[in-house]
Parts: structure tokens; C-alpha cells; sequence
């Protein structure tokens, strides 16, 4: 059910079908391929496992809720992912009341009693693991989002370009830029060689 | 072919996300590129250090659990609303048979009403409330 499951080309597709009382059908089989990958996202912009739990279900809940009008022919871990995304952003925001939130926003502010990232590398004793929780909360929202979609969750460059709503050609260009700017922060080429 | 014309593609020759005509050029750039391949080396090495920070997925217990919340949510809905009809069915009749009955006070019929007609009030204010929020959803819109 985790994320290794679903390797490289994990496209979620449904076949075309009247979805109406095989809507649940369709989503079951979408849970099984990416439950783990949801709740992956989910941890990461709301920095709590308990919490990326509830969102995992709701996440869902939403989605079968929404499956009647969707369209199957499209990139549905795609579609599942912004579902999840808008979510995790909508309750940080009403948490807040901010006007920005990031993908690892949620966590760099959680109570540290809780399993949040930056806590979990400190628990790990992971020294190289702690540098690039460090680096990845002082790179720009829009960075941190690119690189969390692509290698942390293992989206394709099509399933991320659905997530974020931009066209696929934008996504390389935006992911090298991300790249970079991680390269830079973790101590640069030589440091990351 | 400039390094700063293939730079771009390399995130994408990481990711084998390139068409078979992006990573030939790719390629034959990187044959004669020594600054070109450490960039390669520097972004795998970015992308391995990412893909450490997945943590654990949840247990078999907590996907179940969560599974159960999706999908057999439907089975709760089912029993609420065959309950909700059952007894409104009930009540019904009972407030047919007692508004019927010769023996029962005049008095008494009119405050059984009373009480009948505000809950109607309450669950029609409380249906209209439900609405609104449906209305205000903003996830009802989301991009299918």
C-alpha cells in the first residue's frame, strides 16, 4: 500500500466505464495504489502522522464524493493529489490564518512534541538526513513543492503538472530550478557529489 | 550543443523523463562534458537524499481502519436514513391516531402540535443550514 508499490510509472488510470455504481469500485482500486502516497503528501504539509491520517481519509472521502462528474480518461493520482493538497492547504490556512503555506509550512510550525519531519530526522540521528530537512524548510514554497511531489513522493512530470493545475513543459524547468536551489543549500556540487 | 542549452533536460535525463530525441542530444553532450556530468552526478545525488525522507507508510491496521471510514461510511448513511423513516412513519401515525381520538383534550392536541410544528421548524432551519455550507463548499468545485 506504500509508496514503493507503486514504482516509477505508477499511472492510476481507470478504464473508461459508467462510473455511477462502480464510482466506489474505481476508488477502492485508487486507494490501494495510492493511500500511501496521499498520506506521504499529507504528512508533509501538515507535519503530523495523526493528523496525515485524517486527511489520507478524508482525502478519499472527498474523492468519492467527486467521482461521479470526474473524468477517467485523465491523470487520476494526478487528480487525487490536488484533492489532497487543496485540503492540507485549506486547513492550514483556517488553522493560521495566513495568506501562505507551503508544503512543509505545517510542520516547521507544529508543536515539537509531535512527529513532525525536522523531529523525526533528529530522532533518526541522521546527520545527513537532518542537513536536508534543513534545507528543504529554507528553500521558497515553490521549490520545496516541486521537489516533495517529484522525489519525495515519485510523481511523474504529468502527475505533478495535474497536482499543481501548470502545463507539463513547465514542471522540468521548474524542478531543475528547484534542484539547484537545493544543491546550493545543501553545500553545493562538491559537497553534493 | 551549449551547456546552457541542455541544462535544462538534465533534471529530466534524472528523471528518464526526456523523449528518446531529448536524451540522444543529451547524451551526446554528455560524452564530451565533464562539467555536464557532475551536474548529472549533483542532481541524482539531490534526488537520493530526497527520496530518504519518505518516512514509514502507516500500518495494515491504520489503512484498514481508514478504509473502513471511506468505504462502508455508505452502510452508516443507509442505517440513519432507514431509522429517520422508520420513525418518522411512527410518529406519523401515532399523531394521526391521537388527533383522532374522541377521549383526548382539546388543549392537549393543540400543544402536541405546537411541539410538532417546531420540529419541523428546526430540521427545515437545520436543512437550509446543511445547503448553505454545501453551497460555500470549497472542494464541491474541485478540478474532476
Amino acid at each position: 500500500m506504500g509508496v514503493g508499490r507503486f514504482g516509477e510509472a505508477g499511472e492510476a488510470r481507470a478504464e473508461p466505464m459508467a462510473v455511477g455504481g462502480r464510482r466506489k469500485q474505481m476508488i477502492r482500486q485508487l486507494f490501494e495504489q495510492e493511500a500511501g502516497r496521499v498520506y506521504q503528501l499529507a504528512y508533509r504539509m501538515v507535519g503530523d502522522r495523526e493528523a496525515a491520517l485524517d486527511f489520507t481519509q478524508e482525502t478519499f472521502l472527498r474523492a468519492l464524493r467527486s467521482a461521479d462528474g470526474m473524468d477517467p480518461t485523465r491523470n487520476l493520482t494526478g487528480w487525487l493529489m490536488r484533492i489532497a493538497r487543496n485540503l492540507c492547504i485549506d486547513h492550514l490556512r483556517s488553522r493560521r490564518s495566513r495568506a501562505t503555506v507551503s508544503l512543509s509550512e505545517g510542520a516547521a510550525s507544529a508543536e515539537p512534541d509531535r512527529q513532525t519531519p525536522a523531529a523525526d530526522a533528529r530522532l533518526i540521528g541522521d546527520e545527513r538526513r537532518a542537513r536536508v530537512e534543513a534545507a528543504l524548510a529554507r528553500l521558497s514554497d515553490e521549490h520545496r513543492e516541486m521537489l516533495i511531489l517529484r522525489d519525495v513522493l515519485d510523481l511523474s512530470y504529468g502527475q505533478i503538472a495535474e497536482t499543481l493545475g501548470i502545463p507539463a513543459g513547465t514542471v522540468m524547468s521548474r524542478l531543475h530550478r528547484a534542484r539547484r536551489a537545493m544543491r546550493n543549500l545543501m553545500g553545493g556540487p562538491s559537497d553534493a557529489l | 550543443m551549449h551547456c546552457e542549452q541542455i541544462e535544462t533536460l538534465l533534471s529530466g535525463y534524472v528523471d528518464a523523463q526526456l523523449t528518446q530525441q531529448q536524451r540522444q542530444m543529451v547524451e551526446i553532450h554528455l560524452a564530451d562534458c565533464p562539467m555536464c556530468r557532475d551536474e548529472v552526478k549533483s542532481l541524482q545525488r539531490i534526488r537520493e537524499d530526497l527520496q530518504m525522507m519518505r518516512i514509514p507508510d502507516p500500518s495494515a491496521d491504520q489503512m484498514d481502519k481508514i478504509a473502513r471510514g471511506v468505504f462502508e461510511r455508505g452502510f452508516t448513511g443507509l442505517g440513519w436514513f432507514l431509522s429517520i423513516v422508520g420513525a418518522m412513519i411512527l410518529i406519523g401515525y401515532a399523531v394521526y391516531e391521537f388527533l383522532t381520538a374522541p377521549t383526548a383534550d382539546a388543549v392537549v392536541k393543540v400543544a402536541v402540535m405546537c411541539v410538532l410544528a417546531g420540529c419541523v421548524f428546526l430540521f427545515g432551519a437545520k436543512a437550509a443550514e446543511r445547503t448553505r455550507e454545501y453551497h460555500t463548499d470549497h472542494y464541491k468545485d474541485v478540478e474532476r
